[in-house]
């Protein structure tokens, strides 16, 4: 199965558990939720803060069924409190 | 940060010289909203903030917001410059300024403006007490549902 590198960038109190990025190799169609339950196994205490995150592809909102492709820049985003 | 990005700075807001571009003949009313560091929140002493973005989509969303405002309110000109980086108190956090032939449309604007910066803009505020605690904030409170653009 064909491979494509990601990298996931983190912001706000995300850093503490994953630092500012990360970059992983997946597999071609994988989906976004399939991307959130690898972070959750990394850091089991971010759960409760990824599931009020919205996700940006290469800068455009998605929802977790979005099927990765190609090698894109995923950003994790939680509640903004800019203003 | 991408030296693009006009509406995010890390240095202080000049906004004498803002309110000042924005005169034109054709201009009847200048509003301005500035959002600054206060002092307190959630009763806890505030010595400082920082913030942060996801510098690429902040930008472009911020430009997409003014210049919606700009057509539906048919401002004359409309800017918003949101800081980053470290912020004292009273610093000037966030600026919006809406030109206008009359005073409704540039109040209007003005309001909505703000409104979806804070919904939409991916920015993130830590405060830092000065009892040395700090706190990622949580202050999305547009409850604008109607503001879509």
């Amino acid at each position: 199965m064909d491979t494509i590198d990601i990298n996931i960038l983190f912001f706000g109190s995300l850093k503490t558990y994953f630092g500012d990025n990360l970059s992983m190799s997946i597999s071609k169609g994988t989906q976004l939720v399939n991307i959130l339950d690898i972070l959750k196994q990394k850091a089991p205490e971010s759960i409760a803060e990824l599931s009020y995150c919205k996700i940006a592809v290469d800068s455009v909102m998605e929802n977790e069924n979005y099927i990765i492709e190609k090698s894109s820049e995923i950003a994790i985003l939680p509640p903004f409190s800019g203003g | 940060m991408n030296q693009s990005n006009t509406n995010l700075t890390y240095h202080p807001i000049d906004i004498p010289m803002l309110l000042n571009s924005l005169r034109s003949p054709l201009t009847g009313g200048i509003v301005m909203f500035s959002g600054e560091v206060r002092n307190i929140n959630k009763r806890k002493s505030v010595s400082y903030l920082e913030y942060e973005a996801y510098e690429s989509m902040a930008s472009a969303k911020i430009a997409e917001i003014t210049e919606y405002a700009i057509k539906r309110w048919e401002l004359n000109q409309a800017i918003c410059i949101h800081r980053l980086g470290r912020l004292d108190i009273s610093d000037c956090a966030v600026i919006v300024l809406t030109a206008s032939m009359h005073r409704a449309q540039a109040y209007e604007a003005n309001r909505y403006i703000i409104d979806m910066v804070k919904r939409d803009v991916p920015v993130w505020k830590k405060e830092y007490f000065t009892d040395g605690t700090f706190e990622w904030g949580n202050n999305n409170d547009c409850k604008c549902a109607e503001h879509t653009v």
